[in-house]
């Protein structure tokens, strides 16, 4: 089920990410690494708006496996 | 009233059963969640991570760091020790329903322990010492061959690979359990098979699984075609667990399968 009124056409974000888990995602986030390029480039636009979405759900996701968010409550 | 458009949860929820928010520790969390895939497919669970997350962080306090410079945190990679108490969260987090397997295949219900060996594929729950390995029988099976099995190792590919232990176990007798004792070290996580097959023409009857009504979850599977549950040694040595797996005498199959089970020491 995609995210609510999202196209269910799978677009940029998922078809490079396939096979990918968030475990493996959490050692590929520097600048230049694979998950930062996902969003390379995807213009700012409307039309982008679901991808835009499943970047930032799929950034959350994995930021949230990769370690306990200590700074956010410190 | 579950998220906007989501499917019923299968899995998170499922295994944070009767975990509350307050005692949930990230390792618990991070197990649950680190093996799911980036994927469309898996957008619900996504969701419900992040959610689950930013909810337990809620639990944890001020988000003092939200709002101020120089937070901190981060950090390297932690990974959690597998909550031994726990066998959903313990065992699923590990299995992968998209691995790809490319020998040929064959697609019979012959007897769940046959001439040729058949490996069935498993994950170690957690690391240890496998020392009990016990099959059971429904009936009589006295004057019956004995049946032969293997551990094995797997290969980058997700094959088998090396035997690691190689045993038998003698079910003549009325029915019930049998078993013997042995020593193989695995690691959580990783692949493993255990390999049977009779040892003469007289082949014992097992309590066994139909077809792959039991394993599907473990893998073999031509996503997202028919499932198979079974490597089959049939173009390999009759009655013999070999040394080491060769693919050219495999093909996939779903067959009925022996009912087994392991202890750890």
């Amino acid at each position: 089920m995609p995210l609510p009124g999202a196209t269910t056409k799978e677009g940029r974000v998922y078809a490079l990410l396939k096979g990918q888990t968030l475990e493996s995602l959490t050692g590929q986030l520097a600048a230049g690494e694979f998950l930062p390029e996902v969003g390379n480039p995807i213009s700012i636009e409307e039309l982008n708006e679901d991808e835009l979405r499943r970047l930032v759900l799929v950034k959350l996701a994995v930021e949230s496996v990769r370690a306990d968010w200590v700074g956010l409550t410190s | 009233m579950p998220l906007p458009d989501a499917k019923p949860d299968r899995r998170i929820y499922e295994l944070l059963k009767n975990t509350d928010l307050e005692n949930i520790t990230f390792s618990e969390f991070q197990g649950v969640a680190k093996t799911i895939f980036a994927e469309q497919g898996a957008e619900d669970e996504l969701r419900r991570i992040v959610l689950l997350n930013l909810a337990r962080l809620s639990v944890v306090g001020e988000w003092t760091g939200l709002t101020t410079a120089g937070g901190g945190g981060g950090g390297s990679v932690t990974q959690s020790p597998m909550p031994l108490s726990d066998t959903l969260s313990a065992t699923y987090p590990y299995f992968q329903p998209t691995d790809m397997y490319k020998v040929t295949l064959i697609d019979n219900t012959i007897a769940q322990v046959e001439s040729y060996a058949q490996f069935i594929r498993f994950v170690a729950p957690k690391t240890g010492t496998i020392n009990f390995f016990g099959i059971r029988t429904n009936s009589n099976q006295s004057g019956l061959d004995v049946v032969k099995i293997g551990i094995y190792d797997s290969d980058t590919d997700g094959y088998p690979k090396d035997r690691l232990a190689n045993f038998s176990i003698d079910v003549n007798g009325s029915s019930g359990l049998y078993s013997t004792s042995i020593s193989v070290s695995v690691t959580a996580g990783e692949t493993y098979y255990a390999a049977f097959c009779s040892a003469g023409v007289a082949i014992p009857s097992l309590s066994q699984q139909a077809n792959g009504d039991e394993f599907l979850a473990l893998g073999l599977t031509h996503y997202p075609g028919t499932p198979y549950n079974v490597i089959f040694n049939n173009l390999g040595t009759i009655f013999d667990i070999p040394a080491t797996f060769d693919k050219a005498d495999a093909t996939l199959a779903r067959q009925n399968q022996p009912s087994w089970v392991v202890k750890y020491s």
